[in-house]
């Protein structure tokens, strides 16, 4: 990057430096999605939404796409910087600004850490609910542009189920405000839209988020399968019979190794599968429905279960489920991990492909997944110095992921499509399809200067070949959306 | 043959002449009296494909309709040409209970569906005030809601996919049929109340809940104005599994009173809360409820009433109705409803300012609101609603305004006779994000031919 832009740069977010030397650069080359790497130019570390604005104006000046990047634990590549663009590391801007326990909510900064959030209104009896594995690192910023999951996803929803209302720097540097403190905001649902737009539709700086009363009580259950068949089918029963637990995982065999192994929370080795429930809410009837999940457990050939005592042994259960992509690191150099759903009823049969994909092609897969709502995270295992392995690593990850669409699914289910999954996504939507979203971020986005290359395939970077979105936008419709624009610069 | 004439021979020849209506047949489908030159009903998809795409050719304005039950919402339309109805396809295309989802055609009756789902134990979580007519695709596009959004939310909390056709005749998707989704942009969210002015929803797919095993509707009387806000606080914040909390000042509960024939206490404000649950388990939500209330320091002791299976259920669709001006949907208006929304804590202000500017008016104003949501219904009675004395009514909208405004909330005049709606901005003053709504209508419908002029700012 030229110099003179540098100390621009510099000059916005003082006292803080800009990184742009090349090894200062490799911790940004990538995220949590390793197999893609794309070092940025520099470096950026905005402490308000003015310095935001500032560096994203100055970006448009000088035509230099930016990202923006929370903790860089994503998992589809969507804080890489493409073509040398700049990182605009939001970390600093961290603070809770407002707390209302009255109305429930709270008003954060996007580099918030997740966890972070829910220890803050821990005491007054509070906590944010979406809850990603990465929650100790990853930032609610992060989790607003990948709308992000996690175990207790199944009752409580997703990031976007949580989010009221946004402040957003668009690409131009307006700053604009979605939703708000209040429901049902009249007009387009905007915040709906940009929650899960993986930065491609500007930056958020601001986040208005829901607050939940903490559970009176919770119940957590262990049951251990001979087989994962097993597993689903009482998964299935236990949902049929009109439970819905809070969270509903499973781990196969190789997972249960891997994490007694790592954190011997004394597991049974030889088990096919286990499957980690927990009840939560209100205490009453919650002795019944535990009562009734063991029974449908016996019923499928349940091994053994085990309940949690106190709060220390709930803390133990899920220790094993929350490090599990930590504890699986200890079978190989690496792993590929994957993001599918699929509905819940076709569990077993998925499961079963997988175990013939790991056969075609070598490769040993652990399964650690959100079994309740059908969202499958296959790790695959390799070694990234092997560059045979890596190719056949990357044709697995394509055949789980057919898998995944024939039986019904979808690509990703909480880690985003980024870079990762772009030149898949032909196999689920048509031109027509990708059309709208395209035209949809050209009116966010209209430079391409935000994030881009990510989440839509365009002619002449898709390695599949697919047919895509951006020349077939009508003469007529680029015209009527720049006339709005138009106006409405305007009107502001 | 004028435009229209051509227009009409043309979708006589897509739909077949028995689904296209004109003259005295149009007229149950006016539009705030509007009367549309036609009407369409296209039986499936790519009927629905041709007609749009005969609308752009002859230029013609399209309306889009599910079962007609709120086309009351929204700004008075100059012109209607064409009303395009998807009451007829009304087909479930899949329903897996074991997945707890269910895909249908946008025409599916929003009552039928919950019979079908409730024979499985199950049902879509969503209970806006509706009629027999009502289609799923209509709740959508109006993301009309209900008292159990406390628990389950609102649409954008249920659907999972979506497929609209565009006014190019285009069908296209987004989301997709799992319960966990974030594969493309969520455009879920975009169609959700978009009142039609982006594209026809053709097709929804919806996560659904179980049944709960059993439910107790609690009625909790507040005697006085400073006892309303410590005893909402309290009850939202016991460990309950509440699927609703409504209040209702005295005027609205009296009028419940009499459309569902119930006894209903006569305090300043009641509390209307329903707890799930086995009946074991909703018998100890009661009573704890009932003890946590009694130990509050409150002016007044509140009195707590319960009703039968069959007035509970009588009391809730009454209470929708509310919502809804209580009238049929053909009929003039008898009241205009303001839906406002603000935070929960002001709601307790906001009733006693409203109240006193309907006193000081010399009238009585309902008030119907989502407590634990911060949605507030104000119901206005019209006199006379053939004839409405609109300056009246003027000034007093223009009460509740500051009323809105004192408490920072925001406000959407849901239904009104037509000659105040004319006069007013009902869905109110857009923000700053007005710039990129109106950037996507245009590029939804760049020649602005769906629902035109009647969305926020005229989108």
């Amino acid at each position: 990057m030229e110099k003179h832009i540098l100390q621009e740069l510099a000059g916005i977010a003082a006292p803080m430096p800009v990184l742009s030397a090349p090894e200062e650069m490799l911790v940004y080359e990538c995220d949590g999605h390793t197999l893609d790497k794309a070092p940025p130019s520099a470096v950026v570390f905005p402490s308000t939404t003015e310095q935001v604005v500032a560096i994203v104006k100055l970006a448009n000046k000088y035509g230099l796409p930016f990202v923006a990047r929370g903790a860089g634990t994503g998992l589809s590549g969507g804080a890489l910087a493409l073509d040398g663009g700049i990182v605009i590391e939001m970390c600093r801007m961290n603070k809770i600004l407002e707390i209302d326990y009255v109305n429930q909510r709270a008003v954060v900064q996007p580099g918030l850490v997740n966890l972070h959030l829910s220890l803050a209104v821990a005491d007054a009896g509070y906590y944010y609910a979406p809850d990603p594995s990465s929650q100790g690192s990853c930032t609610i910023g992060g989790n607003v542009a990948e709308n992000s999951g996690g175990p207790h996803t199944l009752k409580y929803g997703v990031t976007t189920n949580h989010v009221l209302g946004l402040e957003v720097v668009l690409s131009d540097g307006a700053v604009v405000h979605f939703g708000g403190p209040t429901l049902d905001t009249p007009g387009y649902d905007l915040t709906g839209l940009f929650v899960g737009s993986e930065g491609t539709f500007g930056i958020v700086t601001q986040v208005t988020v829901r607050l939940l009363c903490k559970p009176q009580a919770w119940k957590t259950v262990l049951a251990f399968f001979p087989s994962v068949d097993a597993a689903s089918s009482a998964v299935s029963g236990i949902i049929g019979a009109g439970i819905i637990p809070g969270a509903l995982e499973m781990m196969d065999n190789l997972a249960i190794q891997a994490v007694e192994g790592a954190i011997q929370a004394g597991l049974p080795l030889e088990a096919g599968a286990l499957v980690l429930i927990e009840l939560d809410g209100i205490a009453d009837g919650m002795e019944e429905d535990a009562a009734r999940i063991a029974a449908i457990c016996q019923q499928h050939g349940c091994q053994g279960i085990r309940i949690a005592k106190d709060e220390a042994e709930r803390a133990l259960l899920w220790k094993g489920r929350k490090e599990a992509f930590g504890a699986v690191g200890r079978l190989s150099p690496n792993y590929y991990t994957h993001d599918g759903v699929i509905p819940r009823t076709r569990l077993p049969e998925a499961l079963r492909r997988l175990q013939q994909i790991s056969a075609t092609y070598g490769l040993r897969i652990a399964n650690v997944f959100h079994a309740g709502d059908g969202n499958l995270h296959p790790l695959v295992l390799y070694d990234e110095r092997d560059p045979e392995e890596v190719k056949r690593v990357l044709q697995a990850g394509e055949a789980i992921l057919r898998t995944c669409v024939d039986l019904g699914g979808v690509l990703s289910g909480e880690h985003g499509i980024g870079l990762e999954k772009k030149n898949c996504m032909p196999w689920l939507f048509t031109d027509d399809d990708l059309e709208i979203m395209y035209r949809l971020r050209q009116i966010f986005n209209p430079q391409q200067l935000c994030n881009p290359g990510k989440v839509i395939p365009l002619r002449g970077r898709c390695r599949c070949g697919a047919v895509t979105a951006e020349d077939t936008v009508t003469p007529a419709v680029q015209e009527a959306v720049a006339a709005a624009l138009e106006g409405a610069h305007v009107h502001t | 043959m004028s435009t229209l004439e051509g227009l009409a021979t043309a979708l006589a020849s897509v739909v077949g002449s028995a689904h296209l209506l004109t003259n005295d047949a149009v007229a149950q489908y006016a539009i705030d009296g509007v009367l549309p030159a036609m009407v369409v009903l296209p039986t499936d998809e790519s009927q629905i494909a041709a007609v749009l795409r005969l609308a752009s050719e002859y230029q013609a304005t399209v309306f889009p309709r599910g079962g007609g039950s709120h086309t009351f919402m929204g700004q008075t339309p100059s012109r209607v040409d064409l009303v395009l109805s998807v009451q007829h396809l009304q087909r479930q295309l899949a329903y897996e209970p074991a997945d707890l989802t269910t895909t249908v055609q946008a025409g599916v009756r929003f009552c039928e569906l919950q019979r079908t789902l409730g024979g499985h134990g199950q049902f879509l979580a969503l209970d806006p005030p509706v009629t027999a007519a009502t289609t799923l695709g209509g709740v959508v596009a109006t993301n009309v809601s209900g008292p159990r959004r406390f628990l389950y939310g609102t649409a954008r909390d249920v659907l999972l996919g979506v497929a609209v056709m565009t006014m190019d005749g285009k069908r296209t998707k987004a989301g997709g049929r799992v319960v966990k989704n974030v594969t493309g942009y969520d455009l879920n969210k975009l169609y959700i109340g978009s009142l039609g002015t982006l594209a026809i929803i053709v097709e929804l797919t919806c996560k659904l809940h179980p049944l709960p095993p059993g439910e107790l509707t609690l009625g909790i009387g507040c005697a006085s104005q400073a006892d309303l806000a410590p005893m909402l606080q309290t009850i939202l914040q016991l460990p309950l599994r509440l699927n609703s909390l409504e209040l209702l000042n005295a005027t609205a509960c009296e009028t419940l009173a009499v459309h569902a024939d119930l006894p209903l206490g006569e305090t300043a404000y009641t509390l209307i809360t329903r707890v799930e649950g086995t009946p074991a388990v909703t018998q100890s939500q009661a009573q704890r409820l009932t003890e946590a209330l009694r130990h509050l320091p409150l002016t007044r002791p509140a009195s707590v009433h319960t009703w039968s299976a069959v007035e509970q259920e009588r009391l809730w669709s009454t209470l929708g109705e509310l919502t809804r001006g209580a009238s049929g949907p053909d009929a003039a208006p008898d009241c205009i409803v303001v839906k406002v929304s603000l935070l929960m804590s002001a709601l307790p202000a906001f009733c006693q300012d409203v109240q006193e500017n309907a006193a000081h008016f010399d009238t009585a104003w309902s008030i119907v609101a989502h407590a634990g949501s911060g949605i507030a219904y104000v119901c206005i009675p019209v006199p006379n609603p053939e004839a409405p004395d609109v300056e009246r009514l003027l000034a007093y909208l223009q009460a509740l305004e500051g009323c809105v405004t004192r408490c920072q909330g925001r406000r959407v005049i849901a239904r009104a006779p037509v000659a105040v709606k004319q006069q007013c901005q009902v869905w109110g003053p857009p923000g700053d994000d007005f710039v990129l709504m109106r950037a996507i209508k245009a590029s939804f419908d760049p020649q602005h031919r769906l629902n035109p002029g009647r969305f926020l700012g005229g989108l």
